[in-house]
């Protein structure tokens, strides 16, 4: 039971991750907080299924996230650069109109069908008591793996410290010779690329729909929040930790009452709603910081 | 033919009234509400729900219009200590948990299903005499938003929340309790909502919880931003143009012959390249937001 939780916990909160990262990071280094950041999962999972009838899965997949990365830095260049230039409001509500135009461009494409990733059946197996698909003992490794490569990408390597420069102080990293446009590039490709191997991942457990990115629109941001958006750190403990309390609460059965499936979402808003109000600066920020 | 004019031009109050409401917060307050619907919503199931159990529309209206008022007063409460995005967000996860709660009470709320046989509240007309009046109650509902929108405006309210959009720690230093602005508009949008979506609720005489879905606030939204933040004449500007260009286009499918989901697609796309171009091209919409001079 207890081990079944904590599987169930880390496949959700694994797909959150990526897409929190990336959230996270764009902020940190641009402070804007992109609604559109999800669509790049439906994106590359979609791109994987069109892909997918030509080249077998891997290769379809490293497409899927190559295109999404490529559609990154072009959104950025061609609508988020000029809307952010038109101050915090619009770049919301701009982000939010993205968002919208994507789905419905999806749904033109592909209709609002399901689509499915082709895939073998598969048989849980049962790893120290919980039931695990090979799929979703897939999706935590190269999850892990990606959260990973990134995590040494900002701490070790010269790009990461001009990231974390640009994030701590975007005037003083200019003056210091950080190629700031070239920075935020990066960051982007970066955000895009882990936010499509989320959606590929997720559309390969079930299928992809036009709505699969914002689906996870709340949680996501539940999570970059509670981590204290820029947070890189905090953006992946708070996810998992979402996805934990999601289970637990699922699971939770004080005398017959429980709350039913159907409510899965809310537990994230309910957590995103506390965390707003009583914590607005995040699990590991320290003070609060008005936006 | 006069039917489905008369529809556009009611559907065209209700989303007036939207965005009037909706302008009340982003272009007085400088708050961006993602879940505008939900007041609406709390306006259209407050109707149905009060229909169905014998206690009439009308009682339905105000309770709803109450309803939304102090969810408005208390979500204003909670841009005390939220910046904008953070609010943003906060008001997007209600309106979600609005939605969620609504599809998932089968007794209360009809569930997925919705509620529907909803009565009108111009009573028991038919035929022409129906959609003059509902045409009629919706224009004097559009007219009593109006004016209390403008009077607001022009209210001491209406100057201290203007100072709060242009700069908030400015309006703190000369005395003003910028967060009791901010509920009192936010407690004002949401009745003016609330009167559209149970006005809206008795006029398709269906209440659903696909009517609460984001889409909605974001058509709004396009509404405020085509017609220019910060006017009252903008927002009703705007909810007429995009209106007439999303629901005018609805049967067009016999035309381009493509299938109902693809036309449905396609008038979701032009609402939001509307809506980018004009962020892009024209921020500051048909009708433009003049500096006034503040009496003091």
């Amino acid at each position: 039971m207890t081990a079944q939780l904590i599987a169930d916990a880390l496949v959700r909160g694994s797909t959150i991750a990526l897409l929190a990262v990336g959230l996270t990071l764009v902020y940190g280094t641009m402070r804007f907080a992109n609604v559109a950041h999800m669509e790049f999962a439906t994106l590359g999972a979609y791109a994987t299924v069109t892909m997918s009838s030509v080249f077998i899965v891997p290769v379809a997949a490293a497409t899927g996230v190559l295109l999404a990365i490529a559609l990154g830095l072009a959104s950025y260049q061609l609508v988020f650069r000029r809307l952010l230039a038109k101050g915090e409001t619009s770049a919301m509500i701009g982000s939010l109109a993205v968002s919208i135009v994507v789905q419905a461009a999806v749904q033109l494409c592909y209709g609002t069908r399901p689509r499915e990733i082709p895939r073998e059946l598969e048989r849980a197996t049962s790893i120290l008591g919980a039931e695990l698909t090979p799929s979703q003992i897939r999706l935590v490794a190269v999850s892990l793996a990606a959260l990973a490569l990134t995590g040494a990408l900002l701490r070790w390597t010269p790009l990461g410290k001009k990231v974390r420069a640009v994030a701590a102080d975007p005037a003083l990293a200019r003056v210091s010779g950080v190629a700031e446009r070239r920075v935020i590039a990066a960051v982007w490709a970066i955000a895009a690329g882990l936010a499509a191997v989320s959606g590929i991942e997720l559309a390969l457990q079930s299928s992809a729909t036009p709505a699969l990115g914002f689906g996870l629109l709340l949680p996501v941001f539940s999570a970059a929040i509670v981590g204290g958006l820029g947070s890189v750190a905090g953006a992946v403990i708070a996810s998992y930790g979402v996805a934990l309390v999601e289970s637990i609460a699922l699971a939770a059965d004080v005398d017959g009452v429980s709350v039913p499936v159907n409510y899965r979402p809310a537990i994230g808003f309910v957590f995103l709603i506390l965390a707003l109000v009583f914590r607005p600066q995040g699990l590991l920020g320290v003070r609060a910081r008005h936006v | 033919m006069f039917d489905y004019l008369a529809w556009i031009a009611t559907l065209m109050c209700v989303y007036s009234m939207i965005a009037v409401s909706l302008n009340i917060q982003a272009g007085g307050a400088g708050l961006i509400n993602f879940g505008q619907v939900a007041f609406a919503g709390m306006g259209g199931y407050a109707v149905a729900i009060c229909s169905r159990a014998g206690l009439g529309g009308w009682t339905g209206l105000v309770a709803g219009m109450a309803a939304a008022a102090v969810a408005g007063y208390l979500l204003g409460r909670l841009g005390r200590t939220l910046g904008g995005v953070y609010w943003a967000i906060a008001t997007l996860a209600v309106a979600e948990l609005l939605r969620l709660v609504i599809s998932n009470t089968n007794a209360v709320a009809g569930g997925t299903q919705g509620i529907s046989a909803v009565a009108p509240l111009w009573g028991g007309l038919d035929g022409i005499a129906a959609s003059a009046a509902r045409l009629a109650l919706a224009l004097a509902f559009l007219a009593a938003s109006v004016l209390v929108a403008v009077h607001v405006d022009r209210s001491q309210l209406g100057r201290s929340l203007r100072i709060i959009r242009e700069n908030e720690p400015l309006a703190a230093g000369l005395g003003i309790d910028v967060v009791s602005a901010k509920s009192k508009a936010l407690a004002l949008a949401g009745g003016i909502a609330a009167l559209a979506g149970g006005f809206h609720a008795s006029d398709l005489s269906f209440v659903g919880p696909d009517q609460l879905l984001p889409f909605e606030t974001f058509l709004a939204l396009t509404m405020v931003v085509v017609g220019g933040l910060g006017r009252i004449s903008g927002a009703v500007a705007g909810a007429v143009v995009v209106e007439a260009l999303y629901d005018g286009t609805r049967y067009f499918h016999g035309f381009l012959g493509l299938a109902n989901d693809q036309i449905a697609a396609l008038r979701i796309l032009l609402v939001g390249a509307i809506l980018l171009g004009f962020l892009l091209l024209r921020p500051n919409g048909i009708i433009v937001d003049r500096p006034r001079r503040v009496h003091v």
